[in-house]
């Protein structure tokens, strides 16, 4: 008979991971997999290329669980594998374009309207944004880390991480524009 | 930490973290399958006990491979080191009249031979099968009746224990010959540039002729002459012993002037 875990008990499901037991796999992809899902389709846009990330990270989390020191976040660990896994799968597809400018625009008040979006609409908006802009965005408005953290993992100056960000912004700044003209 | 005051873009962005902080969007159904198939996959590869088992075996193979070659290159070191010594000692030049004695096989490899090489004499004089020589066939030089040596393959001889012998070697790998010794003295010229000659050629061509005859006995099949032979204090063995030695002066000289 399978083991039942329960989802909440997060201890447990890390344990069970580390002796490889499917069942508390499987409890802790039904778990976090759509949230992880979430992410992938924000970096990558592409449905298909979003499942790859998700497949392929969990792959990652299930055979590094010994690397994961209990110490932090459970689902923080597995965030920052899945964002990784999307900026590699982004990288490898080669597509990305970081102007080396460090120009960065001075952008005027925001919009109130942006405050006032539901998800599905800044959802909408971060998936128009031009994808090197958009990683950027991602990974310091949505994600929270600061320009030094983006430069390392993205292999550019902090100050093209600045630029791109001011990018973005003047960039979802005119699509709200556009919705009010 | 971000301070909005200087940035008006941080509440809004905080704002949008939060809502998404709670998005999800439910991946298909199969892709657990996915996961589990390549969990399953990658166990199978890693961690399966037959996967072990098998790079262990390998490395074990490997190991006494290792040993072996290591084991094999140091006694043939050793070897040669005393057929070095024994050449240095031995001073009388005997050339050598050799007899193969093998299967049918052994013309195959006649034919295509080259040159021959007798490898472990010590260790063959100090069996049973002692007058039997294991050569190793090379292809370095022809194999025609030469100065020196004449190659000639002749049956086995008929002899339970030879014909036990002869039945655990590979017949396409290996060849068994019966090696006698005859003497042939130098040149008159030769022998007088010598320095180191311990006994006249005569009283050599008399010794080597009574064990030469002794081992043609035994080869035909008379092991109790040997026997008994071996029991006396100038018996067979050590004459034979004495023997090699002048043949691996020999065989030296020999491939010194192939060389």
């Amino acid at each position: 008979m399978p083991k039942i875990i329960p989802l909440n008990h997060e201890k447990l499901l890390v344990q069970s991971c580390k002796k490889q037991e499917r069942e508390g796999q499987e409890t802790v992809y039904k778990k976090y997999a759509g949230k992880m899902m979430g992410i992938c389709k924000r970096y990558l846009s592409n449905s298909q290329e979003a499942e790859d990330a998700l497949i392929e990270g969990f792959m990652i989390v299930f055979s590094k669980i010994d690397r994961f020191n209990e110490l932090g976040s459970f689902e923080g660990w597995i965030r920052r594998i899945m964002i990784n896994g999307c900026l590699m799968k982004i990288r490898k597809k080669g597509n990305i374009y970081f102007q080396s400018t460090e120009e960065i625009l001075h952008l005027a008040t925001p919009d109130d309207l942006l405050s006032q979006l539901n998800m599905q609409e800044i959802l909408a908006l971060i998936d128009q944004i031009p994808i090197g802009y958009r990683t950027v965005f991602n990974l310091y408005a949505i994600e929270g880390f600061n320009h030094q953290e983006i430069s390392e993992k993205l292999g550019i100056s902090e100050g093209t991480s600045k630029s791109q960000l001011s990018r973005a912004r003047s960039y979802i700044q005119k699509k709200i524009n556009e919705l009010h003209t | 930490m971000r301070n909005s005051k200087i940035d008006p873009w941080i509440p809004i962005e905080e704002n949008w973290r939060d809502q998404l902080s709670k998005n999800e969007s439910q991946p298909d159904p199969h892709i657990w399958d996915k996961i589990n198939q390549n969990l399953n996959e990658s166990e199978n590869k890693v961690g399966s006990p037959r996967y072990l088992k098998r790079k262990y075996y390998v490395a074990a193979a490997l190991l006494l491979f290792s040993v072996g070659v290591s084991w094999k290159y140091f006694s043939m070191q050793n070897h040669l080191t005393q057929i070095n010594k024994i050449s240095n000692k031995t001073s009388q030049v005997i050339r050598p009249k050799i007899h193969i004695k093998s299967r049918e096989t052994l013309s195959l490899f006649v034919k295509k031979a080259q040159k021959i090489v007798v490898k472990k004499l010590n260790h063959a004089l100090a069996s049973p099968q002692r007058f039997r020589k294991h050569l190793e066939v090379k292809n370095e030089l022809a194999l025609e009746p030469q100065n020196n040596f004449i190659v000639q393959p002749e049956k086995a001889p008929q002899s339970p224990q030879v014909d036990e012998f002869i039945a655990k070697i590979d017949p396409l790998n290996e060849i068994w010959v019966n090696i006698s010794i005859q003497p042939i003295p130098e040149k008159k010229d030769a022998v007088a540039n010598r320095d180191t000659i311990v006994e006249p050629v005569k009283n050599k061509k008399k010794s080597l002729g009574s064990i030469i005859g002794k081992i043609k006995s035994i080869l035909n099949g008379d092991l109790e002459e040997f026997i008994r032979d071996e029991n006396q204090k100038n018996g067979l063995g050590n004459s034979i012993h004495q023997v090699a030695n002048r043949y691996i002066k020999t065989e030296e000289i020999i491939k010194q002037k192939f060389q």
